[in-house]
């Protein structure tokens, strides 16, 4: 990524050579500081130029309804909703699994594109680069037909990234033969990002004296934006450049960067305000240091105050503001008469300086060089204190770090370096780790002690390991370990979700073998045929009702209550007339019906007998018609049932043909371990590689610090040799009548006598 | 003589200090000079630890473009065996523009059973913006008829809490039901509106 190649730069190029030590230190913590950010940053940059590459068509057109910007294929908008809230594994993902499917109809080149570019910035650039070599290849030009606006837009993003790719991969010619074929149907948005790349390829070739092929120049001109960051790159590191190569060009230098600072000043790039004022912090230290360099101390401590507190070049400001102080009597521009160093004016922003992390190199410089101060402003009993407790704080330094050191061995041991480093890893929890604490998770089982946590607090080493973690190599480690440490979280999450596509599987093999066992389908069977001879009963019901004197089958439920009811009356009236005719009950009782009434009753029942059939014949071919129609949907009802009958045999072996899931799933869950243990293995080296860069960090630590000891030790001794020098030469001198004088003697002298 | 011995105890004193100095110094550069042995050792270690580096990376690349194929493959096989075509139903959803409502969340019920809901963070929402399609609910239903009715709670046009539902009547048959939920920008009507597309 171009973030990374500039910070990669930057402390390359920070400020002249020999300005470099002193500043070093506070570029490389920056620098560590954004090593957390690394690859965010990268990606961060990637999302955006992307982004703003696949949306940019959507927002140029304007419609009534403004939906333009949708896309053809669901799969693909899926992979960018992903994409954009920078769920990069799981947008691969995504357009892998909608490649394999062919669901990419309208959006193929869009997403190979995209994929590629997240590769890219994945860390699989071999990937990434054969991504874009086969767009290329599928994107040849052809007159025949004409090539659309869309692939040739394709094939420039194609050339542009792997160009990209070999600037990363520090090929510098094959970067400028690629962006050589980038063409104007480039998307505007990457222009800045083109311009900058070719334009620092360009003169990396041209600081290896090599010459740069006139047929490698952009086919077309991409200016940088007034506004764009990369502008402020380039014009920092053209004039840093500039000024190291040859000292004439340094006011040239001073100037552009002066420029320069007051660009940022008025710049209205929010969206990259934090990036843009560690930039300012950069060129005001520069341009401080470049002054001091010239002997401009009022000039260099100007710029020196205006960088920021708590900036990563907070600490070599401090020193430069403490040397441009001593030097300010000197000032070619100054005024005075006598021209002479002021020390004391070092003082504040070097005691500063020295409450600082030890982590940094200028504390060191700044414990050695206070004393020095207090030496040359002749308070020695103040140097003394001041190198003794330089010493003090060096050897508990030493002593920390020798901790630190033991630490790092525990934790090797452990496996467990993702805790010491404090990665923010969301890992799944090892499963043998796991194991082995459940089962030896007493206190007093020898594991148990072995896994206990070590006491190293990770801030504290990332303090101290701070240049070591800017380092590009260790950057990469860094990257490669969060990796690890991210699939195999994903390889575990899949662990589990196998679990249950097992457990599903086992269910609908045990339906399988319940239908097979043949009782579910013979019940079926069963079933099907009693509706069938049910059917055909109501078939010869419907046949006979079509005869002359079959009306009667035709009733309806309601009529046939009615008829029912008729009868039943008919029957109650024949049993009153026989009682009646018989004579066994006197009928002189008033309350019983005569003969004649129920002849007459007799008469009414017949009466409504007859409508009720009547009515029931005059709608006979009507009644016959619908039952008709019902038969027929029984019958096609029954056909269908039939069928599915038919296909039991069919369903039961598809069930059975779980088998065939199962096997897929125990070949997915052979690939997750085999991939685990890859990765296990993996794993420990890039771990094994960290330790060692992290034991080797420590030892030159420990070596530098013995030096820096040694001198304090030495300087201490000088001085003390001095006042011993001193003192014998006053001291036959030194009477008791001689009070004034002895109380204008040094400290040291004082205490001693 | 008394003089004298006075003014010996300050020189000796000093002497004593400086010797002192020297003999801590050298002791210093003594575990300096003992630790270049092991220095050495670990330089010549890591120097094969950096060599191996390059073949880490081209390992650790391999092995992120085997994960990504497992992971591709254990998608498809969990589509096929949870949600097979037959019975699979996904319902999606996209924003255009997004002028004139702010989507905070989102319900959807199939047959007034509720399958799905969302609420809505800024990176999710922005991601929506620039084109992004989410995919809200995968699930199965039996084939036939079917209603999707999906509620949509936001902030409307002048920043009104708005709430407006959605329904549509889809069947389902043997191939999988793809539905997109869509909320527009109506230029014309200066609202949002929302509408079911069925995708084939």
């Amino acid at each position: 990524m171009v973030v990374y190649k500039r910070l990669m730069m930057a402390p390359k190029i920070d400020c002249p050579e020999d300005m470099y030590c002193a500043s070093s230190a506070s570029s490389v913590s920056g620098a560590s500081r954004n090593n957390a950010a690394f690859r965010k940053w990268g990606l961060t940059i990637l999302f955006i130029c992307l982004s703003l590459t696949l949306v940019a068509e959507a927002n140029s057109r304007e419609d009534g309804k403004l939906n333009d910007h949708r896309v053809n294929d669901l799969s693909y908008g899926v992979a960018l909703y992903e994409f954009f809230q920078q769920n990069y594994f799981q947008a691969m993902t995504e357009i892998l699994v909608a490649q394999q499917q062919q669901s990419l109809v309208n959006h193929q080149d869009d997403s190979e594109i995209l994929l590629g570019g997240i590769q890219l910035s994945y860390g699989m650039d071999l990937q990434a680069q054969m991504t874009f070599e086969s767009i290329l290849e599928k994107n040849q030009l052809s007159e025949d037909p004409p090539p659309s606006k869309k692939y040739l837009e394709n094939r420039a993003r194609a050339w542009f990234y792997l160009g990209k790719l070999a600037y990363q991969k520090n090929n510098t010619s094959l970067a400028l033969n690629a962006f050589s074929h980038v063409d104007d149907h480039l998307t505007a948005d990457l222009y800045d990002e083109l311009a900058y790349l070719h334009e620092v390829s360009v003169f990396e070739l041209a600081q290896e004296n090599q010459e740069v092929n006139p047929l490698l120049t952009l086919s077309f001109s991409p200016s940088l934006s007034k506004s764009s960051i990369y502008r402020y790159y380039r014009d920092y590191n053209q004039a840093v450049n500039s000024v190291r190569l040859s000292n004439e060009s340094w006011e040239t230098s001073v100037n552009n960067l002066e420029r320069l600072y007051k660009a940022i000043n008025q710049s209205n790039n929010t969206d990259e305000f934090d990036e843009l004022i560690e930039l300012r912090d950069r060129v005001l230290t520069t341009l401080a240091y470049l002054y001091l360099r010239e002997g401009k101390s009022e000039k260099a401590i100007y710029y020196f105050s205006k960088v920021r507190q708590g900036s990563t070049q907070e600490g070599s400001a401090l020193v430069g503001y403490g040397w441009a102080s001593i030097n300010k009597g000197l000032d070619s521009s100054s005024n005075k008469k006598s021209k002479q160093m002021d020390y004391e004016a070092a003082l504040t922003p070097w005691l500063k300086l020295q409450s600082r992390s030890m982590a940094e190199s200028t504390t060191y410089e700044a414990l050695l060089a206070v004393p020095f101060i207090y030496n040359a402003s002749g308070l020695n009993a103040q140097a003394l204190k001041a190198y003794d407790f330089a010493l003090e704080k060096m050897a508990n330094e030493l002593d920390s770090l020798k901790q630190l050191t033991k630490d790092i061995e525990n934790y090797q041991a452990n496996s467990e370096l993702s805790v010491m480093l404090g990665f923010d890893v969301s890992r799944q929890s090892n499963a043998s780790l796991n194991g082995r604490w459940l089962d030896n998770g007493h206190w007093l089982d020898s594991d148990a002690v072995f896994f206990e946590p070590a006491i190293v607090k990770p801030n504290r080493l990332q303090q101290h390991l701070s240049e070591l973690l800017a380092k590009k190599s260790m950057r990469s480690l860094f990257g490669q370990l969060n990796d690890i440490y991210w699939l195999e979280s994903n390889l575990q999450t899949w662990r589990s979700r196998i679990d249950t596509f097992d457990f599903a599987i086992k269910e609908r093999q045990l339906r399988g073998v319940e239908l097979l066992s043949g009782v579910a389908q013979d019940e079926f069977t069963v079933r099907l045929n009693k509706a069938m001879a049910r059917f055909d009963q109501l078939s010869t019901t419907l046949l006979e009702s079509q005869r002359h004197d079959g009306s009667h089958l035709l009733l309806t439920e309601e009529e046939k209550t009615s008829e029912a009811r008729i009868k039943s009356a008919l029957l109650s009236l024949a049993k009153i007339e026989k009682v009646l005719l018989t004579g066994d009950i006197n009928t002189s009782n008033n309350q019983l019906p005569s003969v004649d009434s129920l002849k007459a009753i007799r008469l009414q029942l017949k009466k409504m007998q007859k409508v009720l059939y009547w009515t029931v014949s005059s709608d006979q071919v009507s009644r016959v018609w619908k039952k008709q129609k019902l038969r027929e949907a029984i019958v096609l009802a029954l056909e269908e049932t039939n069928a599915r009958v038919a296909i039991f045999p069919t369903l039961v072996n598809k069930t059975t043909e779980q088998t065939f899931y199962r096997q897929r799933l125990d070949n997915e869950r052979e690939r997750i371990e085999i991939q685990s243990s890859d990765l296990a293995a993996l794993r420990e080296k890039v771990e094994v590689s960290i330790v060692a860069h992290l034991n080797k960090e420590l030892l030159d630590r420990e070596s530098r610090l013995l030096r820096y000891m040694g001198k304090a030790r030495l300087s201490k001794a000088a001085l003390l040799e001095r006042q011993l020098e001193t003192s014998l030469i006053i001291k036959p001198v030194i009477n008791s009548s001689t009070k004034a004088k002895k109380n204008n003697q040094p400290d040291l002298l004082r205490e001693q006598s | 003589m008394y003089n004298c011995i006075f003014s010996v105890i300050p020189k000796l004193f000093t002497t004593a200090l400086v010797l002192l100095s020297i003999v801590l110094f050298s002791s210093s550069q003594a575990s300096d000079v003992s630790s270049d042995g092991l220095h050495n050792k670990l330089d010549d270690d890591l120097n094969n630890k950096l060599d191996n580096k390059q073949s880490l990376d081209l390992a650790l690349q391999d092995l992120k473009k085997q994960v990504l194929a497992l992971n591709r493959d254990l998608f498809i096989l969990e589509e096929e065996l949870m949600f097979p075509s037959n019975t699979q139903l996904a319902v999606f959803l996209s924003l255009d523009i997004g002028e004139f409502f702010k989507l905070d969340a989102v319900t959807v019920s199939v047959d007034k059973r509720e399958v799905a809901s969302h609420l809505y963070t800024d990176k999710q929402l922005d991601a929506l913006i620039r084109g992004g399609v989410q995919r809200l609910y995968l699930g199965n239903i039996k084939s036939g008829e079917h209603e999707i009715v999906a509620v949509f709670t936001g902030r409307g046009p002048n920043d009104r809490d708005y709430r407006r539902a959605t329904s549509f009547t889809f069947n389902k048959a043997s191939d999988a039901k793809k539905l997109e939920l869509l909320i527009e920008d109506s230029t014309r009507l200066y609202q949002p509106e929302f509408s079911v597309v069925e995708w084939n």
